[in-house]
């Protein structure tokens, strides 16, 4: 006999649950292995569904799409991060920031810059108390590294994969993007590390993993380094924020792979910076914390 | 700049549906049966990733992959030409601006954009048409496949051929569900009262029939 919230996935994947029984099924596919298993296939089943009644749309809709993305901003590419071990294109610890390592153009076609952005419209960051923090699955405390000195030459090392925020806006690298990219972001850290005033906090994050924030007030910029997080629910993401007088501000996402337990952030406007904070959100990620931020690491 | 440089984060998040968790290695393949791990990506994923960098050239020929689907599932659901062009539109806007967010290993392109746009299609016609507009619309579904139906390629009308076998092969509860649902926007209940039938039977049918297309067309999953 089937439980019955098994028998929902059907309705789900058709969108015949109302509104309110979806978020409850979602909820339920957040901790549910079988409902995961069968959801690609039911997907894609539905998928078909409608792939069966297809019909060219009028030739006029396509220019109006195109103009529409235009002025339509991408969601940046989510943080990639350092892997422990090798990583093919990039120096190991042991190179020296100076370092340039010789990289194959990559074949991409021009761009034009992107507006700048405006920040966000604030509000002050709401801190309602959310769900527990991240579960810390019991198999993870015994992968857990070994606790890292976070040495200017270390945290070089871990710009494999960076997410920048520059400003009011936030820019973000794909890890085998464009290499020139890579060498002057590891130049931004080498140059905040390097700073006379460079100052390091550190902090264990409460229910597993790292926060270490570099940061220097004559630069207005820090390097911040998250690492050893447990891996975020299913449906679930960790935001990164630094929280202002107004608002929290996004400094990105972190990756959903197993392997995605580091992430390296460059950020600018230091000075309106009261704490960095991390949330868990939805997939996608939210434009202010919706739960209870946590590793809160006081920056003034 | 360089293609790296990517507008910032504007806020918002990405359109409200949760994307199906990844799979293990031989996830749907369109284009054949599943295979293991390995598998080279997509050419519509490799698009998205393009597109995930701003690239319009590739955004355009995604546009032409994927538009017609989603118009012609959106319009069976919608009936009104002008409301599908503008859910078209926001869907495949989504697509551009939430490229970087596609996880391959989470199914494929196709399933990820009409997902989106059958969500959009069945909330905007919760909220805008009367039930009357409805009933006609789970009329239609009843015929959904017809051989006159303007297809303009050999592909689709395949698809459509296959799709209509494969519903053939459900009980006659399974595919009502299965089609008020899907084509005319039915919540599970307002399906249970039209067809007379039980709450728990109709999800029951929902599931068990969508099993049984999923086995009959070949899904992997």
């Amino acid at each position: 006999m089937m439980p019955n919230a098994h028998v929902e996935i059907g309705a789900y994947v058709l969108d015949a649950l109302p509104a309110d029984e979806r978020r409850g099924f979602e909820q339920h596919l957040a901790g549910c292995s079988i409902c995961q298993a069968e959801l690609p296939g039911l997907t894609a089943t539905a998928a078909r569904l409608g792939s069966a009644v297809a019909e060219q749309p009028p030739l006029s809709l396509k220019p109006r799409v195109m103009v529409a993305i235009g002025s339509t901003q991408q969601l940046p590419p989510i943080a990639r991060h350092s892997r422990p071990g090798p990583v093919t294109e990039y120096p190991p610890t042991t190179e020296t920031p100076t370092t340039q390592q010789p990289q194959p153009p990559q074949a991409y076609p021009p761009q034009e810059q992107p507006p700048q952005a405006q920040p966000p419209q604030g509000q002050p960051p709401q801190l309602p108390d959310g769900p527990d923090g991240p579960e810390v699955p019991e198999a993870y405390y015994d992968a857990e590294p070994p606790e890292q000195t976070y040495t200017r030459r270390n945290l070089l090392g871990l710009a494999a994969g960076v997410l920048a925020v520059a400003g009011a806006g936030a820019v973000a690298y794909d890890q085998f993007s464009d290499a020139r990219n890579l060498r002057r972001e590891r130049d931004r850290v080498a140059a905040v590390l390097n700073e006379s005033d460079a100052r390091t906090t550190r902090k264990a994050v409460e229910g597993g993993g790292r926060v270490t924030v570099v940061r220097s007030r004559r630069r207005d910029e820090a390097v911040v380094v998250v690492a050893g997080l447990p891996a975020a629910q299913t449906g679930r993401e960790y935001q990164l924020w630094f929280v202002e007088a107004a608002a929290a501000r996004s400094l990105g996402l972190l990756g959903r792979r197993p392997e995605d337990t580091n992430t390296l952030v460059i950020a600018g406007g230091i000075a309106r910076a009261q704490a960095f904070a991390i949330s868990v959100e939805p997939t996608g990620g939210s434009a202010q914390p919706t739960t209870k931020p946590f590793g809160v690491l006081p920056l003034t | 700049m360089t293609a790296a440089l990517l507008a910032p984060e504007d806020g918002r998040v990405t359109d409200g549906f949760t994307l199906p968790p990844r799979t293990g290695p031989g996830g749907y393949s369109p284009n054949g049966p599943a295979r293991g791990g390995g598998v080279p990506p997509h050419p519509e994923a490799e698009l998205v990733a393009r597109i995930a960098r701003g690239d319009d050239g590739s955004f355009s020929d995604l546009y032409d992959a994927l538009a017609p689907r989603v118009y012609g599932m959106v319009k069976r659901v919608l009936r009104n030409p002008a409301q599908s062009e503008e859910v078209t539109q926001e869907v495949m806007v989504e697509v551009w601006r939430s490229a970087s967010r596609f996880d391959t290993s989470r199914g494929s392109v196709g399933a990820w954009a009409m997902t989106m746009a059958h969500r959009r299609a069945v909330d905007r016609v919760r909220s805008e048409q009367a039930s009357a507009d409805r009933e006609q619309a789970m009329l239609a579904a009843g015929t959904m496949v017809d051989y006159d139906d303007v297809s303009d390629t050999v592909a689709a009308n395949m698809e459509a051929e296959q799709v209509r076998h494969c519903l053939t092969t459900l009980t006659e509860l399974q595919r009502q569900s299965v089609q008020m649902a899907y084509y005319a926007g039915y919540t599970y209940r307002e399906v249970a009262e039209l067809l007379n039938a039980n709450l728990a039977t109709i999800k029951a049918r929902m599931r068990d029939g969508l099993i049984r297309l999923r086995d009959c067309l070949g899904v992997a999953g």
